[in-house]
């Protein structure tokens, strides 16, 4: 409860420790055994597989582990050696797995090898590190199983191809099965580490990450990005796994009532130790709470066995207050519990980008990526976001000019030790790895200074510093009010959601993450004397439709920008974005915005890396849908011009269709045409997600985007091929 | 392992009730280990205007189950949470039953529950049957169902009226709720909160956490 609440309790500020990394490439075959993988490559990458390697796993002997068995088996980007002597980072800005020894302090060894792609995560264990990869220069994604030398160095031992965007990893109680989700893909493959072989590769819902595998070692669950479904996949070992999709609406005990949630963010999810018990932290959109316009933050716990929710959803149960109280308090119903009110203060973390579960004491810690912090909750509870017992700050130092951490930014992986006494955190935005003494027990505490080994020394620029810091930082005021660019945009990609764009005036426009949310919030501004919504239709009909679009990929173009390319350049895009995001009542000045504008967009169009597309030729069926879409019958091109990126960047209109329900009825509006570039794996697709697919879109068209009624069945299945490999 | 205890007396409508503010150390789970006890809270006096006051009674209790509503709660004074039997230590029955009455929760054992945090050290719980009584003797300003099915829920907060101070809020709320397979329900004690822009507002305080969801054996009940 927030009385017992510890946060940010550490009152001792750490001396700074910024230690050179010790960093050697320690790449190198491992024998015979290893295939398709050399010291250099013709692109001059190294460990980039030279051309003409064979592209098949090893068939060498088993590549099971031998040793202790991994302390977690749920793979993040931090992971500890069993044997209590090492952590394994997958660093994927520098391509490269960092191993620093333990125990760690200001001295101790880190090591970097090289890979030969962007690591997603790593897990440890006996003698074996697993490293999923990314994006290999083919485009593919790959399972890398490395083998331990020395005290810190890593070989590789086989290499597994995967589909593109190979990222979360699980591993069988056993150890004898992995499993890797290719998130940009929507597969998940299942890996026989004894043959190196992949057994299945399943198609499942968009953006698969994280993956459990349950104490019987025959069943998964798999946690989305994307939406509120997560999926369980059974019989694990079969050529053909049973999937099936199992609906999970976000926090409904914060949930507006008879309403079931989105959510998004589901980077990671893992299972008690005894195996009754699944965790999903994401964001829970909609969700309601004090000033909560984009959801709140959730931990979504399931039966193992069956799926079934823990949490029950708000049914607008009973309460009793004391009578002076409620009398005093005049409008705000807040003792109404059958109200969407919900004064009790949102969860107690931002962003959850990676969790772990300390067993000794049954709680779950998450990293907290937009507060710089990680969370103790209590792993019990059906709705763990109630039960918050502490808060560890991991940032220090934040920029005096423009906000953003400079020290332990960005919490993006954890790894206890074996007593759990010790914390590793790595946090991506400032490369930092970071040690916390973690207490037992609950109540106050001293929190011992903490330790910071910076991993990189690359020294960027300020501008380079403060555009990635921001990017995932929620606190900075002027820029986020609560969500940083990446809870909404992860990775630079979308969270699928629609939002309520409510205008206040034509220049003051804020974004709610559902219409109960706009409803009440916009009632309880109008009581503060803001003016009436001009695009809203109380109750039940507010704001304008506005789906999350992609960035990463698609800002390269001067502009313009915005659905309605109402922002001139990618900067005053990002201006605008921040008057749609934040929900304070400061006033920035025109510099203060443009600074932290300019510093972002840098970042955006440099640094995130656009999804990975394999690079081969297309398919004949991808050449005939490229023919209907450049013809000038279809006329697709006209507007989504090739070389420009899928797009004239020009307003179009295609008459009025209902509004979705919820949503404000828009007249007479123009929307920027969209880049089609990463279109099959941004759905769902118009300005307001009506469609969920690319087949459903061109089915529905009715010639009013180009001429595609004429099409037959199989042409339109081309044209939607070769959308996909756009 | 023995624990301080101190004894808060509160007289409530007429039922002389008991609101044992426990001393405990930092972990509180039920089976892991207790720390040494920290200083006994100290006892309050309890407050002068009192008269039971129920606000809210589930639309489905029936006449027979809101007659048995008084929350008369037992006055034994506990001596150590850690001594109690546990909440499920005797098996739930499969068939649904009616609301406790009052002479029921007079002799109801109190047990304990899965895991508390510190700050729920003041709260007792009690069960007859498929149902607990869950009373805290916290600074109350009210208490609300977060989650879950309203029907047979009890929910009060004594005294419903006070004559002194927003400031100097009277002692004592409970929640009587069943613990069925299949369900789970949410519910929040609420204090009175220091004063924001908005002025006085409830502030959230001890949460009541209880589940059985199928495919579970046995339920877990948290209060933090």
């Amino acid at each position: 409860m927030p009385s017992a609440w510890d946060s940010h309790a550490d009152p001792i500020r750490s001396p700074t420790v910024r230690m050179r990394a010790r960093t050697t490439l320690t790449l190198a075959l491992a024998g015979a055994t290893v295939i398709g993988l050399a010291c250099s490559s013709p692109d001059g990458r190294p460990g980039a597989a030279p051309s003409g390697a064979p592209s098949t796993s090893s068939s060498s002997a088993s590549v099971v582990s031998a040793g202790p068995p991994a302390p977690s088996r749920e793979g993040g980007t931090l992971s500890r050696a069993p044997a209590d002597d090492a952590l394994f980072l997958a660093d994927e800005d520098h391509t490269s797995i960092r191993v620093a020894a333990l125990p760690l302090d200001e001295a101790s060894a880190i090591e970097t090898t090289a890979v030969p792609g962007r690591p997603g995560q790593v897990l440890a264990t006996g003698n074996r590190v697993l490293v999923s990869i990314r994006e290999m220069p083919d485009g593919t994604g790959a399972l890398l199983v490395m083998d331990r030398q020395g005290p810190l160095g890593l070989v590789e031992k086989a290499r597994i191809p995967l589909p593109p965007d190979a990222w979360g990893i699980a591993l069988s109680p056993d150890e004898s099965l992995a499993m890797v989700s290719s998130a940009w893909a929507a597969k998940v493959s299942v890996i026989d580490l004894a043959s190196a072989k992949v057994l299945s590769t399943i198609d499942v819902a968009r953006e698969p990450r994280g993956i459990t595998i349950l104490p019987g070692g025959d069943t998964a669950y798999v946690s989305h990005l994307v939406g509120s479904g997560v999926t369980r996949i059974d019989k694990l070992r079969d050529a053909s796994p049973s999937v099936r999709r199992v609906e999970l609406p976000a926090s409904p005990s914060r949930s507006p009532l008879q309403t079931k949630l989105p959510a998004s963010l589901g980077y990671t999810v893992l299972t008690s130790p005894d195996g009754s018990r699944v965790f999903f932290p994401r964001q829970a959109i909609g969700a309601i709470g004090k000033a909560a316009w984009a959801g709140t933050a959730a931990v979504d716990v399931i039966v193992a066995s069956t799926g079934a929710p823990f949490a029950a959803p708000r049914q607008g149960g009973g309460s009793t207050f004391i009578e002076p109280l409620v009398q005093g308090l005049g409008q705000v119903p807040w003792w109404d519990a059958s109200s969407d009110v919900l004064e009790t203060g949102n969860a107690s973390f931002v962003q959850p980008r990676a969790a772990i579960y300390r067993k000794s004491q049954r709680t779950l810690l998450v990293a907290s990526e937009g507060t710089n912090a990680v969370v103790e909750l209590d792993a019990l509870m059906s709705d763990p976001t109630f039960g918050p017992i502490r808060s560890y700050a991991v940032s220090r130092g934040d920029d005096p000019n423009v906000g953003g951490a400079t020290k332990g930014g960005a919490p993006t992986g954890l790894a206890l030790s074996a007593d759990e006494k010790m914390l590793y955190v790595h946090c991506r935005s400032t490369d930092d790895l970071v040690k916390l003494e973690l207490p037992r027990g609950e109540g106050a505490y001293a929190m011992a200074p903490l330790l910071y080994r910076h991993l990189v020394d690359d020294k960027p620029t300020h501008e380079e510093a403060a555009g990635r810091a921001l990017f995932y930082d929620a606190r900075d005021a002027i820029t986020s009010g609560g969500m940083a660019c990446a809870g909404c945009h992860p990775e630079g990609r979308d969270d699928g959601h629609v939002w309520h764009e409510v205008a206040f005036d034509s220049k003051v426009t804020n974004f709610f993450g559902s219409a109960t949310d706009a409803v009440f919030l916009v009632d309880r501004w109008k009581d503060q004397g803001a003016g009436k919504p001009i695009n809203a239709d109380l109750p039940g009909s507010v704001g304008n439709a506005r789906q999350t679009p992609m960035i990463v990929g698609r800002v390269k173009a001067a502009g313009p920008y915005g659905w309605l390319g109402e922002s001139k350049d990618l900067t005053q895009r990002l201006v605008g974005g921040f008057g749609l995001h934040r929900w304070n009542s400061n006033s920035p000045t025109d510099g203060e915005k443009l600074a932290r504008a300019a510093y972002l967009a840098r970042f955006i169009r440099e640094k995130l890396v656009a999804p990975p597309r394999e690079k081969r030729p297309l398919t004949d069926e991808e050449r005939k849908g490229k023919a209907i879409f450049t013809s000038e019958k279809a006329a697709c091109a006209t507007c989504h011009t090739p070389d420009s990126d899928y797009t004239n960047r020009s307003l179009a209109s295609f008459g009025e269709s209902p509004p979705l329900p919820g949503f404000f009825a828009e007249k007479g509006v123009a929307y920027k045409t969209p880049s089609l570039l990463f279109v099959g794996g941004s759905a769902p697709y118009f300005h307001d997600g009506r469609y969920d697919s690319l087949e459903e879109i061109i089915d529905k068209n009715a010639d009013r985007m180009g001429k595609t009624a004429h099409l037959s069945a199989e042409e339109k299945k081309a044209l939607v091929a070769f959308l996909k490999t756009l | 392992m023995k624990l301080q205890s101190a004894i808060l007396y509160a007289v409530l409508g007429g039922a002389t009730l008991s609101a044992a503010a426990y001393a405990v150390g930092p972990s509180l789970a039920r089976g892991a280990p207790a720390a040494p006890a920290a200083p006994a809270t100290k006892p309050k006096t309890a407050y002068p205007s009192m008269s039971a006051g129920v606000l809210h009674v589930s639309p489905s209790s029936s006449p027979a189950s809101s007659s048995s509503a008084a929350p008369a709660a037992s006055a034994a004074p506990l001596d150590s949470r850690f001594d109690l039997p546990a909440f499920d230590k005797d098996p739930f029955p499969t068939e649904r039953s009616e609301l406790p009455t009052s002479d029921e929760w007079k002799s109801a054992p109190a047990v304990e529950i899965t895991r508390r945090s510190a700050a729920a050290r003041a709260c007792r719980v009690y069960r007859v049957r498929e149902y607990l009584k869950v009373h805290c003797g916290i600074p109350m300003a009210g208490l609300r169902q977060l989650a879950g099915n309203p029907k047979d829920v009890l929910l009060f907060v004594v005294p419903k009226t006070m004559d002194g101070s927003l400031f100097d809020p009277p002692l004592g709320g409970q929640a009587i709720f069943p613990l069925r397979k299949g369900e789970a329900r949410l519910f929040q004690f609420f204090e009175i909160a220091p004063m924001d822009y908005e002025g006085v507002f409830p502030g959230p305080s001890v949460v009541i956490d209880a589940s059985w969801p199928d495919g579970m054996s046995s339920p877990t009940v948290v209060l933090r």
